[in-house]
């Protein structure tokens, strides 16, 4: 990773979008002090991450959920194991069921206390992990391809939860390789050999044919059917981004 | 020449609610040159049920014929069927553990009644149909190699044996729109040989931009079979197996619903351009 | 590979599976003293007695508790076989070469047998009655008093916990890296001990590959969640031990004492 410099802002769900080995991942585990800064400067949520004194103070408030839905588990029942980050962080013992309850309601996954991990599906299990995070009450939540070893089932569920907590004003970094899961970000930054290509409101980043390509990505359909139309000689009123906005501009 | 199951019924004993997969009297057929679709949620039983034709588990009740011949049979060699027929798993890359390319690659053939000679055409074909250089990577250590050559690598594995048939699970899971794009330019290659392809996916563009037909499961019994157009044309149907439709296939179906004349039978990417170049042509748009 | 795996937890509401998980875990090692203690037909007839006491509280069949015993049929035959040939006495039954027979070492070798049949039988109502959460949780605080000898108690608790929780997902791929190289054309069954051993590479090397890959991966989401040691963590609940407990731990110290008189 050489030279990156990104702002995201309080509240704002940002998609990092870049083929494997792009450096998005490497980026994001400074946000929360995994990996630590060789060089330049990274404040999260005022908090100066370059030292090694404020570690567990970046970590409270930067919650994240990895890519492979059986590997972050450490307890052998639900509830345990989202009460795991409650204990880490010393919360007296006899708040963390309600703090677990909360949690556990809030990714539609209450009832579920007492099962084993291994006996939910691939969506229920990274609600839970979504759960352990959220119980702890980060300010940012970063998803690193959390919906990749998923079915499109299990990916629907975490996308709406994502969607959800996005609203309740939650900070949100997800990183993605599926182009499509980018389309309601509020702003999409694009990574390539450990650079940033660019960044900017998804209709923007995602219409350009150019750069995505540079960058190994294929537009999303709806953009690849603009611009394959637009070669046939059938123009458009502009390039759409969704199915719903293309059927829409073809019925024009 | 086909894999055919005939009312296959298998239970699970184990507990494993996340995937409790059954097979209610199965009767599906995988042919020779052609590309079949099986597509359901997951927990229906697909998995079990092309783990079932690749006799690696044993059905309660049923027969499995494989090119005739009922692999369920006492006297049946199962290292007959070993020959002929490949499976490739989900994340086939956890598969490898040779020291070398070439050895991984070759392990399917040990068995076999093949001279060295051949043995090594087989591997340096399988290597080249995946992408590779055999004299490049043939001597490196498997675990070197990046994500995405893992996975083709353990698939030139699997493909080193020349199978007549090929079951996949959910080969493109993971893969980026590039490597999916590859990836069925490979099968589509393989049919052409004459290979009978049997592909598990969730992926409804994949399987609408090769498969020829397309079996659909719902807890543990076959809902629809058919030609991929004719399945996927019964939108409703497939939308209550759970599974999606093609993009393409899903945009026709609502420029139809608003008066828009394309035809039924798109599902494909490149028909769903012509068909709305077509129309607008026809002064319609 | 699980199926009718014997001592397997099986949820209930029994007598035993209400009782206290630690008060459980140290009436399982007083009995397990008692057995050491055994040696008289009088004191297996009390173990059997209580034994089957204890199996009918736990609601399990007869059956079902034996049959871990039975699984280890020819084990136990051979062992009987072995003290019996192998005993020296004064005065053998019948001898040859380096066998002897006599009364001494089948009593020795009916011990042996008997005491293993026990234990199992003992430790089958234990893990039957008692989920692997409420096991590792009693081991924990059995473990506590050792933490002023400097035993690491909580991060052996740990450790315990996620060894529990990753048995299914291994066993799991372990069945699914096997099959997969089935297809391939590894031969598990056939051949030498030494065949044998090496044919096992293709699924122990996948195994300890994706392993050490969990492991890592695991050991970044603890951290990510604000792990740094098990000291620094919240405090365990301190359950109180309810009379039931109590009494069933007097129970077992008094058939442990008996075993000792007798």
């Amino acid at each position: 990773m050489s030279g990156v410099s990104l702002d995201v802002k309080k509240g704002e769900l940002v998609a990092l979008l870049g083929r494997n080995g792009s450096g998005k991942s490497t980026l994001i585990r400074h946000f929360n002090a995994l990996l630590s800064l060789q060089e330049g400067e990274l404040i999260v949520g005022g908090i100066d991450a370059s030292g090694k004194k404020n570690i567990w103070d970046l970590r409270r408030l930067s919650g994240m959920v990895f890519q492979n839905p059986d590997n972050q588990f450490v307890a052998p029942v639900v509830f345990d194991d989202v009460a795991f980050g409650l204990e880490n962080y010393l919360v007296p013992r006899e708040e963390i069921p309600t703090r677990v309850e909360k949690a556990l309601d809030a990714v539609g996954m209450k009832g579920f206390e007492n099962r084993a991990p291994h006996t939910l599906s691939g969506g229920q299990k990274q609600r839970v992990a979504l759960a352990g995070v959220l119980a702890v009450e980060p300010d940012i939540v970063i998803f690193d391809e959390a919906t990749s070893m998923l079915d499109p089932r299990g990916r629907s569920e975490v996308l709406s939860i994502i969607r959800q907590l996005h609203e309740s004003g939650k900070t949100i970094i997800m990183i993605t390789h599926y182009i499509e899961e980018c389309v309601s970000a509020d702003r999409v930054i694009l990574m390539d050999s450990g650079k940033v290509v660019c960044s900017g409101a998804p209709e923007n980043v995602l219409t350009d044919r150019e750069r995505l390509k540079s960058a190994g990505m294929m537009p999303p359909m709806p953009v690849r059917v603009y611009y394959d139309l637009l070669e046939r000689g059938v123009q458009l009123d502009r390039c759409p981004l969704t199915e719903e906005e293309l059927t829409e501009l073809l019925c024009r | 020449m086909s894999i055919t199951t005939e009312r296959i019924v298998y239970r699970y004993d184990r507990e494993s609610p996340a995937e409790e997969a059954v097979l209610k009297g199965v009767s599906a057929e995988i042919k020779e040159g052609l590309i079949t679709a099986i597509m359901g949620k997951t927990g229906c039983g697909k998995s079990t049920l092309i783990q079932v034709m690749a006799g690696l588990l044993d059905a309660e009740s049923g027969r499995v014929m494989v090119d005739g011949e009922d692999i369920c049979d006492r006297g049946f060699d199962r290292t007959a069927l070993r020959a002929k027929l490949g499976v490739v798993f989900q994340y086939p890359e956890k598969q490898l553990f040779e020291t070398t390319v070439a050895k991984d690659v070759g392990f399917g053939l040990k068995h076999l009644d093949m001279t060295d000679e051949e043995k090594r055409a087989n591997i340096r074909w399988a290597l080249e149909i995946m992408g590779f250089d055999p004299d490049e990577v043939g001597g490196k250590s498997p675990l070197g190699l990046s994500g995405g050559e893992k996975r083709r690598l353990a698939i030139a594995g699997v493909l080193a044996i020349r199978p007549k048939y090929l079951i996949l699970d959910e080969p493109v899971a993971g893969l980026d729109p590039f490597g999916r794009e590859k990836f069925i330019h490979l099968l589509k290659k393989l049919k052409k040989d004459g290979t009978g392809i049997a592909i598990v996916s969730h992926n409804a563009d994949m399987v609408a931009e090769c498969a020829d037909r397309v079996i659909i499961m719902s807890d543990g019994e076959i809902t629809m079979t058919g030609d991929t157009k004719d399945v996927f044309r019964d939108m409703e149907s497939v939308a209550q197996a759970g599974v999606d439709v093609s993009a393409a296939r899903r945009i026709a179906h609502a420029l139809r619903t608003r008066g828009i004349g394309v035809s039924p039978d798109t599902i494909r990417y490149d028909d769903l351009i012509s068909e709305i170049v077509r129309v607008s042509e026809r002064g319609g748009k | 590979m699980d199926r009718g795996m014997t001592g397997k937890y099986v949820p209930g509401e029994t007598l035993l599976h209400r009782m206290d998980e630690r008060a459980k875990l140290l009436a399982f090692l007083i009995m397990i003293c008692a057995v050491i203690f055994t040696d008289s037909p009088a004191g297996y007839a009390v173990m059997f007695v209580f034994m089957a006491a204890l199996g009918k509280a736990a609601g399990l069949s007869v059956n079902s508790v034996l049959s871990s015993v039975r699984r280890l049929g020819p084990f136990l035959i051979l062992i009987f076989v072995m003290n019996s040939l192998f005993y020296t006495s004064e005065d053998p039954i019948w001898h040859f070469l380096i066998f002897s027979l006599s009364r001494e070492g089948m009593i020795q070798g009916a011990n042996v047998v008997l005491r293993i049949a026990l234990v199992i039988v003992m430790s089958g109502i234990l893990t039957r009655t008692t989920s692997p959460m409420e096991l590792m949780s009693a081991i924990e605080s059995l473990l506590h008093p050792l933490r002023y000898i400097g035993l690491p108690a909580e991060e052996i608790a740990m450790i315990l916990s996620i060894a529990i929780q990753f048995i299914p997902t291994i066993l799991e791929e372990s069945d699914e890296i096997r099959k997969a190289q089935i297809a391939r054309g590894a031969r598990f069954e056939s051949g030498k001990l030494r065949e044998r051993a090496m044919a096992l590479l293709p699924m122990i090397v996948p195994i300890f590959i994706s392993s050490f890959k969990r492991a890592d991966e695991l050991a970044e989401a603890m951290e990510a969640r604000g792990y740094r040691g098990a000291k620094n963590r919240t405090a365990k609940e301190k359950k109180k031990i309810d009379l039931r407990s109590v009494v069933m731990l007097l129970v077992c110290a008094c058939v442990c004492a008996v075993q000792i008189v007798i």
